[in-house]
């Protein structure tokens, strides 16, 4: 029983985090993918004028 | 592009599939010149795009840097990384080829300019471009737009054809034993094997050149996969393992996106991701509740089992020619860590294929700004909703218009599908599901087998907001806390 983190994964674009849970023979039994960030545009977009949302979430 | 779709179909321009405008000459229809335009810009977004994440993002997964004579070893930002013994550049016979890879990288940064050139003649500015808007685009095609284009776009398609796919076809020979076929216990990274893409590039007959659909590929006979048309009304997104307000009785768990509520809970207990869990219902009950996987190999395989060209000849050709594989045990084998970067290779160059025809299309006989967009914006409902295909998958945006304002704004990202938590019933998010029983040392090899698993998936995790002053040195760094939200 091991607890492998890897906080964060680099090379892709955010902070992603993996942490494994593996068994007594190294191979993985739980994992958890955790986006460590929050996003927000749904929040952001509110009480906007409509056009906005082109310019401000167009690359999400 | 799923946020002007989205707009576009709240101010009532007309859908002919679920998410897509449909195209014509008609008061609500998207013109057929400000279309191509839009799936010129779209198209150059994902053949960069896919370049970017074969070369400067994965590709360092595969090579062995510590060889002697590396042209980057030592150097930042590609030191220091982990090598193990079965990348590329471990044996003196293969220096020479992780050589190659390594100058490759520094070309693939040339042509993802080309490939931002090529969208930039038709959206002004790229990335994040003003070029899109409701109903079309700003841009008037003039006399030399499609002959620039034509020109730049040779030089991406001889790279893609060139350089981009006999590099894949390379990494997954050379990895074929651990990765492409192979074993749990080496890292194989099959996943969910439950696709769904949402489609794009409308096409004036109003199809789509790469279509949507749910594909089934959980049984063991190829022959038995099952593809079935896209109904948005089946998403739900679960928050059960989110950092969100589940609402009295769980009422903003498994909402549709177009009745969604995203409100923050930082200290929610049980929770541990702040992605919710987007999951395709076709059914009723948690026997119906399917993971799916979004991207360039969810696009394959849909458009291949549901039959669409060029997609079948594509990948009929790629298995059983360039891999010298028989048709069933390469399709059974997509599903893996190289099938995705296979899928994206392909995908990139079936689109830089097609968007000769793009560009051979556009006129230059109209010169008003009627045939690529409209005056007159319809105004005939209040909430819609914009589905595309993002280089990293599916993606949709779902807005409702109170007045003059936004009253709900719902975006669900590939990495949102992707990159899930744990839903509601417990079923692990397609990442997870992929690296569940992979043998995971905590060193160098461990570490780069999940690295090649989670990558091969082109994960996003959106952005925080960041503002930069006029002087380009202080950054601003704003919260953003409504009324109610947990967040400090």
């Amino acid at each position: 029983m091991a607890t492998v983190i890897l906080d964060p994964i680099t090379r892709i674009e955010g902070h992603l985090a993996i942490e494994i849970q593996t068994d007594g023979s190294d191979a993985a039994t739980d994992v958890q993918c955790q986006g460590k960030m929050f996003r927000g545009f749904e929040l952001i977009m509110a009480n906007r004028n409509p056009r906005d949302a082109v310019i401000l979430t167009q690359r999400i | 592009m799923a946020s002007v779709r989205c707009v576009d179909n709240a101010l009532g321009f007309t859908q002919v599939a679920p998410g897509m405008p449909s195209v014509g000459s008609g008061a609500t229809d998207i013109p057929v010149q400000g279309n191509l335009l839009r799936n010129i810009i779209e198209g150059a977004d994902l053949v960069m795009s896919h370049i970017l994440h074969f070369y400067h993002l994965a590709a360092l997964d595969y090579i062995n840097t510590a060889y002697a004579g590396c042209p980057i070893s030592g150097q930042a930002p590609w030191w220091p990384k982990d090598n193990t013994a079965d990348m590329v550049g471990s044996t003196p016979a293969t220096t020479g080829l992780a050589t190659t890879l390594i100058l490759n990288y520094v070309t693939a940064l040339d042509i993802r300019r080309e490939a931002h050139r090529l969208a930039a003649y038709a959206s002004g500015k790229q990335p994040c471009t003003p070029a899109l808007i409701p109903g079309g685009v700003t841009k008037v095609v003039d006399g030399g737009l499609a002959t620039n284009m034509s020109g730049v776009l040779s030089t991406i398609r001889n790279f893609i054809d060139n350089t981009y796919i006999p590099n894949v076809v390379t990494v997954a020979q050379a990895f074929s034993g651990s990765l492409l076929v192979g074993s749990a216990a080496q890292g194989v990274g099959r996943g969910c094997k439950k696709y769904l893409a949402y489609g794009t590039f409308p096409t004036a007959s109003n199809t789509q050149f790469i279509t949507g659909g749910f594909a089934d590929c959980t049984n063991a006979a190829v022959s038995a996969w099952t593809v079935s048309p896209l109904n948005p009304a089946n998403i739900e997104e679960h928050i059960k393992y989110s950092y969100y307000d589940e609402g009295v009785l769980g009422a903003y768990n498994m909402l549709n996106p177009s009745v969604g509520v995203t409100k923050p809970d930082r200290s929610k207990a049980g929770a541990y991701s702040w992605v919710k869990a987007p999951r395709y219902q076709t059914g009723a009950g948690s026997a119906n509740t399917n993971v799916a996987e979004v991207g360039p190999l969810a696009r394959i395989m849909v458009n291949y089992l549901a039959g669409v060209e060029p997609w079948v000849s594509v990948v009929n050709q790629f298995i059983t020619g360039a891999l010298g594989l028989a048709l069933e045990t390469g399709l059974a084998n997509m599903p893996s860590v190289l099938g995705r970067h296979a899928a994206r290779a392909l995908e990139c160059q079936g689109v830089a294929d097609e968007m000769q025809n793009w560009i051979a299309a556009l006129t230059t006989t109209a010169t008003t700004g009627e045939t690529y967009r409209h005056r007159n914006i319809p105004r005939t409902s209040s909430a819609g909703y914009g589905l595309t295909e993002a280089p990293r998958g599916a993606l949709g945006h779902w807005i409702r218009i109170d007045g003059t304002k936004v009253t709900s704004y719902q975006c669900v990202v590939p990495t949102t599908w992707n990159g899930s938590p744990k839903d509601t019933y417990g079923q692990n998010g397609p990442i997870e599901q992929a690296i569940m029983g992979t043998v995971v040392t905590d060193d160098a090899t461990g570490r780069t087998k999940i690295g090649r698993i989670v990558r091969s998936f082109d994960p996003c995790i959106a952005c925080a907001v960041h503002i930069v002053s006029p002087d380009k040195k202080k950054v601003t760094k704003f919260e953003v806390v409504p009324p109610g939200c947990s967040i400090k």
